[in-house]
This record gives C-alpha cells, structure tokens and sequence, in this order.
C-alpha cells in the first residue's frame, strides 16, 4: 500500500509541473497571440464576452504569481474558462461531450489492440518459426507503415463509401436521440468499427512484435525449460510461466502508448467527423480558441498521468521485484 | 522406490546435433552410458563439449534448431527419446527431475516460491496416491520438502530476487526432490556459487541421496568437485564419451592424455620453494612498489530522498613489493574488483591513501607514467579486445602513447610482445581480429598489451577463471615465467585458491571488504589462522588422494 502512495505522490509532482506548463505557455508564445485574438473579435463579440474571454484567460493586469493563484483557484472549482468558439458555453462542457467520445473510440481500439496484439505475439513465439510467425510480422509491420490517418481514409473510401458497410460519419446517426437502448448502443458500435479499425491496424504490428520478441527471450530462460521438465502443461507453461514475465516490458509501452493514441486519434476522428477529443482540438486551434485548447491540453495530461499511475499499481501487482524499489 | 540393481537408466548411441540451413552439427555423437539406483554418475567435461545438449535430449526439452539424431534412452521400461509426450509427462518429475544449471534463474521470477512449489504438486496430482490435496496439505508437503534442504518456512512467501544464491538453489533441490523421483539431472548445480555454499549444497546432497535412494547425474567441469564425491565418472570432450571410470581408476590408471591433463590441472600443484623457510618480504628488503592504506570505498544507493551508503572497502591496507606475486581471495562480493578499481586509480576511494613507490598518488589527477607503470589484465579476454580492431592496433596503441616510435619499430616491438608470450610465429597472429583467436590466444593478447608500457606492477583480475581448465595451467606458466624475466609485480584476484596456490609469493584473503589474512602462501594453506581461511580451504575441492581413497588402512595424510 505504502507502494501506491509513494508513485502517488511521484504522480502529484508531474501534475503539478504540468499545470505549471499549462499556465505559462500562453503567457510566453510571441508576438502577443493575446492581442491579436481580441483584434480579430473586436465588433464581432460583445464587450460581456470580451471581458468573459479576458477573464477566463486570466489577462487581468495582475502580476504572474497572483493570476496563477486565481488560475489554480479556478481550476479547483473545475471552472476553465468560457470557450470562444462556442461562447457562451464554459470550457468544461465543450470538453466532457467531446472527452467520452474519444475515451470510447480510443479505449476499445487500443484495448483491442493491446490483447489482441500480445496474444498473437505469445501466440506465434511459443510456434516460433510456424506459418503464423512467418507471415504475420511482415504483414503488420507493413500496416504499422502507414500513417494513421491514411488507413483511415482508405478505409472509409472502401466500406464507407463504396461499399456503405458502414457509416462515413460522427458517432452516431443524426436522427438519434442519446440514451441506453439498444437502438443507440449498436449505432454507436456501427459508427467506432471503421476509426477504431484504422487504429487497430496501424498499431496492433507494435504489440505483436515486442511481445513475440520478448517472449523469445524469456523462453530462453532455465526456469521455462524446468516448468517442462516439471511435467506442467503446455498452455501452464505458455502462460504463467512465459507470457507472464514477458507480459512486463508490454505494459510498460502500453502506459506511453496512451498519450500517442489521444493525439494520434486526432487525425483518425478528423477524417471521420467523430466527436471527440482530436475533433474539438482542431476546431479549437481554428478559431484560436486558447481557453478550450488549454482546458484540452489539461484533459489530455491529466488522462495520460492516470494511466500511467493505474499501470504502475498492475505493475507492481505483476511483478514483485517493482513492489521493494523506489 | 526400490528397484533391483539394474541399470535404473540405460542410453545407448544417443546422437544429437544442431541443423543448421543445409548441414547438422552434431553436438553429442554416440554417447553410451547408464545408472544404477543410487548411485551418482557425473559427467564432465569443458564448455562446449555437449553436456547441456545431452540433458536437453534426456529430458526432451531441447529447442529447435536441436535435434535428436539416434540412440535409445531407456528409463524404466519407456524410451525417453520416443516416449509419446503424455506418456512423458507422467514420468516428467515424479520419476525424473532437474536441477537446472544456474540457481538464479531456476525459479520463475513473478511467483512465489509456495507457488511454484504449488504448480508442480497439482500438475503431477494424477500420479499420486491422494486424488486432491487441500491447501493444508500441500503446505505441510511443501514445508517438509524446505525442512530436508534446511530452509525454514519463512521463505514459502518470498520471491526469487529475495533469496540468496544459495537458498535459491535449495529451493531449486527441494523442488526436485518434492515428489521423490529416482532418478534427478543435475546440471551444473553450483557453479555460480562461492565454495563455501558450494560446498554445503553438496554435502547436503549427498546426504539426501543417502537417505532416500535416488539417483543423481551430475553434470559439471569441475572434476576436482567429482572426483571426491561421485561413483564413476564420464569424460565428455567434443560431444564424445572419452572414458567411463571410478575416481580410483582416474586417479590411479593410465589414462589418455587429454584427461590425464584434466587431473594434473586440478591437483594442487607442488612448488619447489614450498620447503623453503618463508621470509616476509620486508625482511628480504625488497622495494615497496604498490601501497594503499586504510582505503575505504563507499557507493550510494536509494532513490531521490532517501540515500543508503554501501561500504565495499573497509579499511584495506596492501602492500606490493617488487617482484613479488600477491594472490587477493575472496569470494564473490567481497570487494575484489572494486580494490582493483581503486588501486589502477579508475575510481577515488571515499577515504584512503595510495603510493606507487614514494610517490602518493591522487585518482583525480592521473599521470601518463603512473598508467605506464601499474597495468591491467581482465577477467573476460571476449570483452576486453575492442573486435572491430586487429591485434596489431591493440598492441600499437599503448606503445605509441607510452613510447615515441617508428612505424616499423612500433611493428617489430609488437611482433616481440606477441612472441613474449607465447604467440609464435607472431606474424600469423599480429594481423588478425580478435575473432579469429580462441579464449586461451586473446587472454595472452591482453597479457602482451599490458606487458607493451614496460609495466611495473601487473593487476589481473581473475585472469583464468573464464577459460577452460586445461588453458589455465598454460597460462598461469607464462605468467610465472614473465614475472620472472621482468621483474614484475603481479596482484592476482581470485576466487580460486587453487590458481592462488599455483602462483603466489603471498595471500591475503578479503571478506566483506576487510583484509581478514595475510601471510605467504606455505603459512596461509599450512596453518591459516581466521576460521573464514580455514572454512575456505576445507571447501576447496581437490582430487582426493587415491591411496587415501582405495585403502583407508594407509595413514598417509595428505597435507594441503
């Protein structure tokens, strides 16, 4: 237990440095983006949200140590600001309709991949040299080639479009309304299979590889050639003896992997429409709208942090030799 | 349990090999031998001579590209080579088990050791009496099996990394013996060990084998270790059963020239300044060359906050006059290497002084002439040649910097330095890389380029203990015959008595960072004063003395 709140208080430093960075960095772009942005608004908003948006920026004239205060204040009130692009709206909202979209598209494409990826990986290690072993690592390595987006494409052009298979857009179809039946659930199935397939695809040749990898090396170990001799099963020995040391490199990159998915998702909700995180970034970027990307910036950090410090808990659990040190 | 006398296991012809693209290598070629019950059969050999291939085609667990290319195995009445896998599997450790060769990676690392324990019991359910055993019961087996290899129960809990090497291979034995097999593999079981704890386990071994009847093959390439323990003895080199005997018969018979060699190595070897009164060098009035006092090395380790020192060195005191040979044991751990370090100035001791004659010496502030005088020779002759260069750039490289010369003459000096030790024609070898030596030519490489500055003290760091042992008395003669000839001093690190013995004016024996004895090497092995020395030599295997062996009437002792 001692253990959780240790990598606790580790986690806590990083948020802390974060919120730093998220504070400062408007402060120090050049050229005054500030300025500008209120030159372009001028005549188009009204002096309310001006005076909203200047405030929601915290640019009150303060010193810098006192606007972070009301910066933090703020924050812990889970006030972020009035969006512009959407004004009146507070940053929060824009954020939490587009947060659960990608968190779903994003969480069962990388889950997906991440279980799928590793047991083919245990899988064609243990038949090392088997007809699986010879034809899958090239075929996924050459998927891993294509960027995220352009699989994206090719995919919706080809079932989307011109085999209409599935939707070409949003998370779900526009004539229907959000709620816990199964006509909306499965629509929402029906809308993630293409983008969560073009993130499958381009990442699943990573898991595989590192996970087969490993699992050869560990393989090597005497203790694997003396849980045979032991007379345990094949699928024991597979198992709990190999996979589950070889298993710990995995999730390491599993923790890192979920910072590249929430920006590297972007590309993928764009060409789909889908309302999620990556969608409500560009948006934001296109209308210089600096509160919701700031408020965005934090979800993603914040995401990010999470999962890493749940995966060191897993870790720990999964590896005994983790839980003495640091 | 009991069976009849018969040969418990029988192989006859067993050849296996490695296929490679096109061709198979064959990695043990005909070997034929078997075991009675109770009896232990060790087989010996060096390294690469097919004794891990062997135990992988017994046990069927060797790996692609391996395979089995002929023979029979025959344990009880089933064909280990061509028993159907389930078939195998009922055999597999109720009848037949191993202790694998490394203690520190026997034991899988995520689990704990009641765990693993726990896997073997119910894998092998079917084949025992009791149908299901509740949890109560496997822990009292698993404790019971702890107790025979003196572990207390406390370690059912713990993992691997928390136990020490030798309490990681009792478990490994216990694990072996949990289900009373007759017959258990032994590969290697203590060679990462120090010789104390080497020397329990096998005792202990013995012990159990006594008491319950098994078997043991005992695979290894340490013959003075089987000669004092095992029944008979096989002789493996290249994948081939060179001769099956007792250690009586090795001892005693003519044998063919290879193994006579194996033993002649393993014996201590005699000295003829063994009788001489021993007159410690300071009375000689020989020239200190090498000195340190009171070095103590600490190392910090911990996280951020929280930072623990490590002491390695306490307080070493050493003295190195010229000419002389000084031998530094310890076992592992004892801070061997990290004096080493501290004494060719690579790292600053935390507190201490060194001096190389009168001169104090500051590990910050390293001269060119103190890296001419006091050289280095490593443990591992593989990792210490750069292999992208050939031998000639090696043996260039110190002259230039220590010496302002030709070409020509750079080349005609490095040709010498080959020829100095041993390498003749130097011009076959001055060219090559080091890949195209063997273990025993790049060692005498490394012994050249240290000797290439015009040394004064030579530091070898277990300068033999990588090769194999019918390498080392070659190399340890011309280490004799340098020190000699160039009047050098020489700091032999080691674990192994045998080669200090072999080759030392005097010992100091190292334990946990003190210098805990120091004498010439006839008073240290004659008489050794701390009971640390005298546990140490009583651990040192040695060829038993055969007149001692097939006669106990005789009272000749053998003084070591």
């Amino acid at each position: 237990m001692a253990f959780v709140f240790k990598r606790l208080a580790l986690y806590l430093i990083a948020l802390v440095v974060s919120l730093i960075l998220n504070f400062l960095l408007p402060r120090m772009m050049p050229g005054d983006p500030v300025g500008t942005m209120f030159a372009r608004f001028r005549g188009r908003l009204s002096p309310e949200a001006m005076d909203a948006l200047q405030q929601s920026l915290g640019f009150t004239g303060e010193s810098l140590l006192d606007q972070f205060w009301s910066y933090l204040s703020a924050l812990s009130s889970g006030d972020l600001g009035l969006s512009v692009a959407h004004f009146p709206t507070p940053v929060t909202e824009v954020i939490s309709a587009g947060l659960w979209w990608t968190l779903w598209l994003a969480g069962i494409s990388v889950l997906i991949s991440f279980t799928l990826g590793t047991a083919l990986g245990i899988f064609i290690a243990w038949r090392r040299g088997g007809v699986l072993d010879q034809t899958l690592p090239p075929l996924f390595a050459l998927l891993g080639a294509f960027p995220y987006f352009w699989l994206a494409m090719l995919l919706l052009w080809v079932f989307g479009f011109q085999l209409g298979w599935f939707p070409l857009r949003h998370a779900y179809g526009d004539d229907l309304e959000p709620g816990w039946t199964w006509l909306f659930i499965s629509d929402m199935f029906r809308h993630a299979a293409l983008p969560a397939l073009s993130i499958v695809l381009a990442t699943l040749g990573g898991w595989m590889l590192s996970m087969r990898n490993t699992m050869i090396s560990v393989l090597g170990e005497d203790y694997i050639t003396l849980a045979q001799a032991k007379g345990l099963s094949s699928r024991q020995v597979m198992l709990r003896y190999a996979a589950r040391n070889a298993i710990l490199p995995n999730l390491t990159g599993f923790g890192m992997a979920i910072g590249f998915v929430v920006s590297g998702s972007l590309l993928t909700e764009i060409v789909f429409s889908y309302p999620g995180q990556g969608y409500l970034l560009v948006q934001a970027v296109r209308a210089q709208d600096y509160p919701l990307m700031q408020g965005l910036f934090l979800t993603i950090t914040l995401s990010v942090l999470f999962a890493n410090w749940l995966l060191d808990i897993l870790y720990a659990v999964l590896d005994p030799r983790t839980r003495r040190s640091t | 349990m009991n069976k009849s006398k018969s040969a418990l296991l029988t192989v006859s012809e067993l050849s296996v090999g490695y296929l490679d693209e096109k061709e198979c290598s064959t990695a043990v070629d005909n070997v034929s031998f078997d075991i009675h019950s109770g009896e232990l059969f060790a087989l010996v050999g060096e390294s690469g001579c097919g004794k891990s291939t062997l135990i992988g085609a017994l046990l069927r667990t060797l790996r692609p590209p391996g395979v089995i290319i002929g023979g029979r195995a025959i344990f009880g009445e089933v064909d280990l080579l061509t028993a159907e896998e389930e078939r195998l599997s009922q055999l597999r450790w109720s009848e037949l088990s191993l202790v694998p060769q490394s203690a520190m990676n026997a034991l899988n690392p995520v689990l704990s050791v009641y765990q693993q324990f726990r896997d073997v019991l119910r894998a092998n359910e079917s084949s025992m009496s009791a149908s299901t055993m509740g949890e109560q019961r496997l822990i009292t087996t698993v404790t019971e099996a702890l107790e025979l290899v003196e572990l207390s129960a406390d370690v059912l809990n713990l993992y691997p990394h928390q136990l020490s090497g030798g309490m990681r291979q009792r478990v490994a034995i216990a694990l072996a013996l949990i289900l009373k097999p007759d017959l258990i593999i032994m590969d290697e079981p203590t060679t990462a060990l120090d010789v104390i704890v080497q020397a329990d386990i096998m005792n202990m071994v013995i012990r159990l084998k006594d008491l319950f009847g098994f078997s043991i093959l005992l695979i290894t390439h340490d013959l003075p270790l089987v000669l004092s323990l095992a029944d008979r003895v096989g002789v493996m080199r290249d994948g081939q059963l060179l001769t099956i005997a007792t250690p009586v018969q090795l001892l005693t018979q003519d044998l063919p020239p290879y193994i006579a060699q194996l033993i002649e190595v393993s014996k201590a070897p005699m000295r003829s300044n063994d009788s001489e009164p021993s007159i410690s060098p300071e009375e000689e009035g020989r020239l200190l060359t090498l000195s340190a006092r009171g070095l103590v090395k600490e190392y910090r380790q911990g996280g951020l906050w929280r930072k623990k020192r490590k002491r390695i060195l306490n307080g070493v005191n050493l003295d190195l006059y010229r000419g002389e040979t000084l031998a530094l044991v310890g076992a592992s751990g004892s801070g061997k290497s990290t004096l080493a370090r501290l004494l060719t100035l690579m790292e600053a001791p935390t507190s201490g002084t060194l001096s190389l004659g009168q001169v104090p010496l500051n590990a910050h502030r390293v001269s060119l002439s103190f890296r001419a005088k006091v050289q280095m020779v490593f443990q591992d002759p593989f990792g210490a040649l750069n292999p992208v260069h050939n031998i000639a750039y090696h043996l260039q490289r110190p002259l230039k910097l220590h010496h302002q010369l030709s070409d020509l003459e750079l080349r005609r000096r490095a040709l010498e330095l080959l020829e100095s030790v041993g390498l003749s024609p130097a011009g076959d070898f001055i060219d090559r890389h080091p890949h195209a030596l063997s273990g025993g030519q790049r060692q005498r490489v490394c012994i050249a380029r240290a000797l290439a500055s015009e040394p004064e003290v030579l530091i070898a760091d277990e300068p033999t203990s990588m090769l194999d042992v019918s390498l080392r008395e070659e190399l340890l003669t011309l280490l004799r015959g340098l020190i000699k000839d160039r009047n050098l001093s020489l700091l032999l690190i080691t674990h192994d008595l045998i080669t200090a013995q072999a080759l030392a004016d005097r010992v100091m024996i190292l334990k946990e960072g003190m210098v805990i004895e120091t004498g010439s090497v006839s008073q240290v092995f004659s008489a050794p004063q701390h009971p640390y020395t005298q546990q140490l030599i009583e651990a040192t295997p040695r060829p038993p003395d055969p007149v001692h062996l097939s006669t106990s009437s005789s009272a000749n002792t053998s003084i070591i």
